[in-house]
């Protein structure tokens, strides 16, 4: 025999498994047989027509890129397989260029840009679909589904899937639950090309089982792990096989999941892998803003992979610890017993739970008083379904039919027509994606054609369900409603177009026997009535909301006829007075809203004040109560408007039902002094009397607190009593406004406010706002003394047996101190810091007779969650410090010790180290602390200044 | 079934040779006796050039330390000790011996008593090592110090395809095998003997389970490749897990081939060293697939002459499909160890060309130690050696199964066993 030898020389193992890489993804592209077929008999050809694009795409891109990287062609078939997969799991009708798009970013992007074949860490396909939804949610999510003959349900729109919240329609005469699922199992719903038919992907997996291509732990742990999380997240054993067979999941469980590059090599961690899957998959799906989480899943899983495969290693055959025992097999009997405990859990659970599905979409009543929205609904996961129609005014009329999706982002999801003219069809794009402000901004364009009235009609309908979402409660920013009003149950502003949105409710009175509920949204647009949508109101007697829609509060004030014919009794003109007081209120609501002014705190009835934009002038809300017997007290409100120095207008707010109005003729036009001196409220009925009286009062406070925003001066904060200082043009000279309030015993805290007019240093006079009844300041004390003679009041006693009155008069006495104080700075050329530490303000005091600075700050508590406030006045002389006058500082006895400071210099006061009074919390210890870093920032100012100024 | 975790299924492909009964092998003209027919150091030759030796004459002794006794296979003239090319491809010294075909032959003085000392001297004094293919010298595997054993496990798995000589051996020869055993299980000191036979070979089953009793009894295996991997055979055969760094004596047993055995009953009882074996000789690529007797030192080419074995086949490998060597020339001779030479044509072995790793898993799942060799690849390729450690790289048995599944064929046995020594070099 001759040495020529034909045989081979090669490296054991000799034998092969017959499986190769080639082999393999043809299995797949075997696998995948049954679903692209029928994908197509479900979709059509353009369904086939996509998946091939798809797949050439991935094929041509995989080539290229090794074209241009000169790298050797690749023969491996894995494009192949990734464009078959991406192909399947594009909606039927989507647009060519999505395959086109979807394939190169899986193959390039994702697959060869990290090197190729087994070397992406993410699933080409998972990972394009989830760029692509990304990307072009609209297109992603157009779903069409077939029927059991094959006809497309809603061809070229939507089929509403389960996981959108669709329901599916039965099948083989079966309907209900039992039918809905037979349907979905066979395919007979919405979605992807691949994805509906469930025995078709069964059929295909169970070949790459069989044909050991894929491990069937991914696949089966993963179902598994899904239908045990729905019964844990849905709390419905019927949503199982409804959540099983909907959407991606079977097929990604079998075609995708088990991608080998991205998942798992070790059989333990590929049960972990799977368990992963569905229980992120479900998560995702339930409590997710995607009705779909799959490839979501699948693609955050990828991310886990090298870290199971690092730090999750299978125990070698005779490992040992170190020990020396045998290494325990921990992730075998872990995942082991996960998957025996779900499966477990249901097989118990699933049989005894009721087989009722989620009311996925909760209907939300409409009022029939929308032009447009004729229906509404919201799912759990937030979005909205509405149903809108529109009457076009085009040549021989035409009706339109939408359903509009608008997703929990408050975007148009999905627009799809369900009735428009072949001719002329709106241009969905303008609208789909956008957000409400996007919408409103479309101008409204040539109205010449018909499309162009198509497409105004439908911002004009989309417009109107963003409307019908405030409406109903959502996005809306609330107010804060002042008191006093009758009917407004809440006011807040429309989160789309800010409009003003009131909800008011009352309880009508139809006859002795009867009352009828009554409530509306209402809204505001540009000071006039926008819409009234009724929320609860009498089927028969219905107010006639074209009386006032479109309507300003003139108007509607002026309306005087609102009977309705026809209504013998009188009940819907009942209803319509009512609504007319309603949408007064909320015209007087959003004025005060709209043009509010701060009212200085501390008055009695005062309780907002706005420069009015209904009244000519400006316009306080007092509300309060007169006593009309001793068993009845009347809550009242009333508008006051004043101009000039004179009661100009006043509007009832809430009134007695009893007829007791006020007699306004007394006040009208009148000035302060004239109102105040009046005296004789009587109408001849003393319960009118009663809210005459209330009314005089509430006039007053108007007056004052008018003269204070008038003639307001500016002061800076942290007065411990001052609310407010103004020139007085009631009283003549300065008046401040000042509040507090003493301790009559343990359970009455008697609230005080008086003005205080300070005049050529002596008080001038003082104005009682709100005190006691019972135990009234004795305001001679004060009057017409200076700050010298009222500090020095030491007996402020009124023979008074309780000492309230000489409480009263004690807090009297600090808070005209204060005016003093303020007084001082406000004559003393108070120029106000904004920058310093603690100085607030500086000004030659003539109290004090030197340079004064106004200083406020803080002593830190922060171990007792507490600041306390602190505010002085220094002053300094001579470069030292003359005097210290708290105008702040703990009520608890923590007050700073001054004699550390008073009379020395700056360097002295900074040498100083030991600041303790002995005060174990050593509050008063900071207090000191604090102080001392205020007066060493005043001998800076100081020091700039060069020294004494006054 | 009871059995390791892993492994894979390559067909049997025994049903070539299986049938065969064990026959004459040729006479070769000449022989290449090789000195080192066993691991360790060679054995010292004991003749001259131009000596006259009878069969089963002492040709080569055994030298200091690990090494093992070699006898001459036929008559003749003794040519003397030449260089030549051995199956890993070095030159060896072999004693070259021109056969006379008168075949005279000597025999060993047969022994006085039957001992432990008496069967563990015979059994080092015959020559005899592991005959699977481990060539580790028997005597000094058995030698264990007293009552360290109390189990002894015989291979009959015979898990590699094709071969069949050890089946042929159970069959043919079972109670000289069991006498065997007996001999063993004397000479290492265990007091029963368990018989490890995969389920595919039922009929060596049921005559050995006839034959057997007493301490001997016979375990049906489950038909699976690496099942006669030593560990993997001691799990399922007595359920010990011997620890890894460690030898089966120290889970308390010991692991002897049924060749092995039958070599010990022919020493001890027939006072026949080793010089001869059984063979089987398959493939497709050969004409009578066949088991025989073929004296150490044959050439190759004498055998593929008798059995009429195609040279210009696919491949030619001694041992196993899954663990053997490939053969790369005909000259290269037996020894003690070679169980089988197969001459496989294309349908029965695949030339391979590694394509990139798709990370299919499959080596992970089929590695019967427990590694992962997709990870130990990737670690050797970036020069990550304690990553290599991490994945397991050292307990690697060099079984093969992960090549055999790899669909993208990758050297992964190879590349293991390259990691694994890489660890051992730099010590890690
Ligand atoms: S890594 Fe070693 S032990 Fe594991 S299958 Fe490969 S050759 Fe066998
Ligand atoms: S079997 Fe081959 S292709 Fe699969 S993971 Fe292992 S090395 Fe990679």
């Amino acid at each position: 025999m001759a040495e020529i030898k034909n045989y081979n020389v090669a490296i054991s193992p000799h034998k092969l498994d017959s499986l190769n890489t080639r082999r393999i993804m043809l299995d797949v592209i075997i696998a995948l047989l049954p679903c692209v077929i029928i994908g197509t008999l479900y979709f059509g050809l353009y369904a086939l027509l996509l998946v091939v694009i798809c797949t050439v795409t991935c094929f041509v891109s995989e080539q290229v890129y090794n074209l241009v990287r000169k790298k050797p062609f690749t023969t491996d078939l894995s494009a192949i397989v990734t464009g078959v997969i991406l192909g399947l799991n594009l909606p039927a009708r989507a647009p060519w260029y999505l395959a086109v798009i979807g394939g190169v970013f899986a193959i390039v992007i994702v697959k060869m840009l990290f090197g190729g074949l087994g070397k992406n860490f993410a699933n080409p396909a998972a990972t394009a679909r989830v760029f692509l939804l990304l990307a072009y949610g609209g297109a992603m999510t157009r779903f069409i589904g077939a029927d059991i003959s094959g006809n497309l349900i809603s061809d070229g729109t939507i089929a509403a899937t389960y996981l959108g919240g669709g329901s599916v329609a039965g099948l083989f005469g079966k309907e209900g639950y039992w039918g809905g699922v037979l349907s979905m199992f066979f395919g007979y719903t919405g979605g992807s090309i691949g994805e509906t038919c469930v025995p078709a992907i069964l059929l295909g997996g169970a070949y790459l089982m069989v044909r050991r291509v894929i491990d069937w732990r991914i696949p089966l742990v993963y179902l598994l792990t899904s239908a045990f999380m729905v019964l844990v997240c849905y709390q419905s054993a019927g949503e199982i096989l409804p959540q099983l067979f909907s959407g991606g999941l079977m097929f990604a469980a079998f075609f995708m999941a088990t991608d080998y590059a991205t998942s798992p090599k070790w059989r333990m961690n590929r049960i972990l892998y799977a368990i992963g899957l569905g229980v992120f998959t479900v998560v995702i799906r339930r409590f997710g803003t995607y009705p779909e989480g799959v490839s979501l899943a699948i693609l955050f899983m990828n991310l886990l992979v090298p870290a199971m495969d690092t730090f999750l290693v299978p125990v070698r055959f005779g490992q040992m610890t170190k020990s020396g025992k045998p290494k325990p097999q921990v992730m075998k009997w872990l995942m082991r017993a996960l998957c025996i405990a779900m499966a477990a859990t249901l097989a118990i659970a699933a049989p005894v739970m009721e087989y009722t599905r989620l009311t996925r979409r909760e209907n939300i009543p409409v009022s029939e008083s929308y032009e447009y929205v004729r229906s509404m609904q919201k799912d759990i996961r937030g979005n909205f379904y509405f149903n809108v129609q529109d009457s076009l005014s085009v040549p021989g009329g035409q009706d339109v039919e939408y359903n509009v999706t608008i997703g929990s982002i408050y975007t148009v999801k999905d627009i799809s027509p369900v009735k428009q003219s072949g001719k002329y069809k709106a241009e969905l794009s303008l609208f789909e994606g956008k957000t409400y402000s996007e919408i409103e901004e479309i101008p409204a364009g040539d109205m010449q054609t018909g499309a162009t009235i198509v497409n105004t009609s439908l911002r004009e309908m989309l417009l109107e369900c963003y409307r019908a979402i405030n409406d109903a409660g959502y996005e809306n920013k609330e107010y804060t409603v002042p008191n006093g009003f009758s009917y407004i149950d809440s006011y807040v502003k429309a989160g789309f177009g800010g409009d003003d949105l009131f909800t008011v409710k009352t309880e009508l009175k139809i006859n002795d026997e009867r009352t009828q509920p009554l409530e509306y949204v209402v809204r505001l647009k540009e000071n006039k009535v926008f819409s009234v949508l009724p929320v609860t109101q009498s089927g028969r007697y219905k107010a006639e909301l074209s009386f006032f829609v479109g309507k300003t509060y003139e108007e509607i004030n002026a309306l005087e006829d609102l009977t309705v014919s026809g209504d013998g009794v009188v009940s819907a003109t009942k209803t319509n007075v009512a609504l007319k007081e309603m949408l007064l209120e909320c015209f007087l609501a959003a004025d005060f809203q709209k043009n509010a002014l701060s009212v200085p705190a501390g008055f009695q009835y005062l309780s907002a004040a706005a420069d009015s934009a209904l009244f000519d002038g400006r316009a306080y809300l007092a509300v309060g109560q007169a006593a009309i017997t001793s068993s009845y007290t009347q809550p009242l409100a009333f508008v006051i408007v004043l101009k000039e120095g004179k009661v100009s207008e006043i509007v009832l707010v809430k009134q007695s039902t009893e007829d007791y109005t006020a007699e306004l003729s007394f006040f009208v036009g009148k000035n302060y002094q004239a109102i105040k001196e009046l005296t004789n409220l009587d109408t001849g009925d003393p319960n009118i009397s009663a809210v005459n009286i209330t009314l005089k009062a509430m006039i007053l406070e108007c007056f004052i607190a008018e003269d204070l925003i008038a003639g307001a001066k500016t002061l800076p904060a942290g007065f411990s009593y001052i609310s407010a200082a103004a020139d007085s043009a009631l009283f003549g000279g300065s008046a401040y406004f000042v509040t507090g309030s003493v301790e009559i015993n343990a359970d009455k805290i008697q609230k005080l406010a008086f003005m205080v007019m300070l005049e050529g240093g002596r008080v001038s006079s003082i104005e009682s706002i709100m005190q006691s009844g019972k135990y009234t300041a004795e305001l001679s004390f004060f009057v017409g003394k200076t700050y010298e003679e009222i500090s020095g009041l030491t007996d402020l006693g009124t023979g008074d047996p309780n000492t309230s009155a000489t409480k009263t008069n004690t807090a009297l006495k600090a808070m005209i101190l204060e005016c003093f104080l303020a007084e001082d700075m406000l004559s003393g050329g108070m120029t106000l810091k904004e920058d310093a530490a603690y100085i607030r303000a500086e000004y030659n005091s003539a109290l004090f007779g030197g340079d004064a600075y106004y200083v406020t700050g803080y002593a830190d508590l922060s171990e007792y969650n507490y600041k306390q406030p602190l505010s002085y006045i220094v002053v300094i002389k001579d470069g030292r410090v003359l005097t210290i006058e708290p105008v702040k500082q703990s009520t608890m006895g923590y007050t700073a010790e001054l004699t550390f400071f008073i009379g020395k210099t700056a360097e002295v006061i900074k040498g100083l180290t030991n600041l303790g009074t002995g005060d174990p919390q050593t509050s008063a210890t900071r207090t000191n602390t604090t102080l001392k870093a205020m007066i060493l920032e005043c001998f800076g100012e100081y020091d700039l200044a060069g020294g004494d100024r006054a | 079934m009871f059995t390791f975790a892993n492994g894979v299924h390559p067909k049997g492909c025994k049903y070539l040779s299986a049938e065969e009964p064990i026959m004459r092998g040729p006479e070769p003209k000449q022989v290449y006796v090789p000195l080192s027919q066993h691991i360790g150091v060679a054995a010292e030759p004991v003749v001259e050039s131009g000596a006259y030796v009878r069969r089963g004459e002492l040709i080569g002794k055994a030298a200091k330390g690990l090494s093992a006794n070699v006898y001459s296979p036929v008559s003749g003239t003794v040519r003397g000790v030449v260089g030549h090319i051995t199956l890993a491809g070095k030159k060896r010294d072999h004693i070259l011996i021109e056969n006379d075909f008168k075949d005279e032959s000597v025999s060993l003085p047969p022994l006085s008593e039957i001992s432990r000392e008496s069967v563990l001297g015979r059994i080092a004094e015959a020559g005899i090592v592991g005959m699977g293919g481990a060539t580790f010298p028997t005597a000094v595997k058995l030698g264990v110090e007293e009552g360290k054993v109390d189990t002894l496990v015989i291979n009959g798995a015979e898990c590699e395809p094709y071969i069949t000589c050890d089946y042929r051996i159970m069959k043919e020869y079972t109670h000289e095998l069991i006498q065997g055993i007996k001999f063993t299980m004397l000479a290492c000191g265990a007091k029963r003997a368990v018989i490890g036979v995969e389920k595919n070979k039922p009929e060596a089953i049921t005559v050995l389970k006839e034959a057997c009793g007493g301490e001997i009894t016979v375990k049906s295996l489950k038909t699976k490749y690496p099942q006669g991997a030593e560990k993997q055979l001691v799990y399922c055969c007595t359920k010990r897990v011997i620890p890894e760094g460690k030898l089966p004596a120290d889970a308390g047993v010991v692991v002897v081939n049924i060749h092995t055995a039958f070599s010990i009953y022919k020493a001890v009882e027939e006072n026949t060293p080793c010089y001869e074996r059984v063979m089987t000789v398959s493939g497709k690529a050969v004409d009578k697939p066949c088991n025989i007797w073929v004296k150490n030192g044959t050439l190759l080419r004498d055998i593929a002459e008798f059995c009429d074995g195609k040279e210009d086949c696919a491949r030619i490998v001694s041992g196993g499909p899954m663990m053997g060597e490939p053969v790369f020339s005909l000259k290269v001779c037996t020894g003690k160890g070679m169980s089988s030479l197969l001459f496989l044509d294309e349908t029965e072995c695949e030339s391979k060309s590694a394509e990139p790793c798709i990370g299919c898993g499959k080596c992970v799942s089929a590695c019967p130690m427990g590694l992962s060799p997709v990870f130990i690849e990737r670690a050797l390729f970036s020069k990550d050696y304690k990553e290599a450690k991490h994945y397991g790289a050292e307990a690697c048995i060099g079984c093969g199964c992960c090549s055999y599944v790899c669909p993208a064929k990758r050297f992964l046995v190879q590349s293991v066993k390259l990691a694994k020594k890489k660890i051992k070099e730099k010590g890690i």
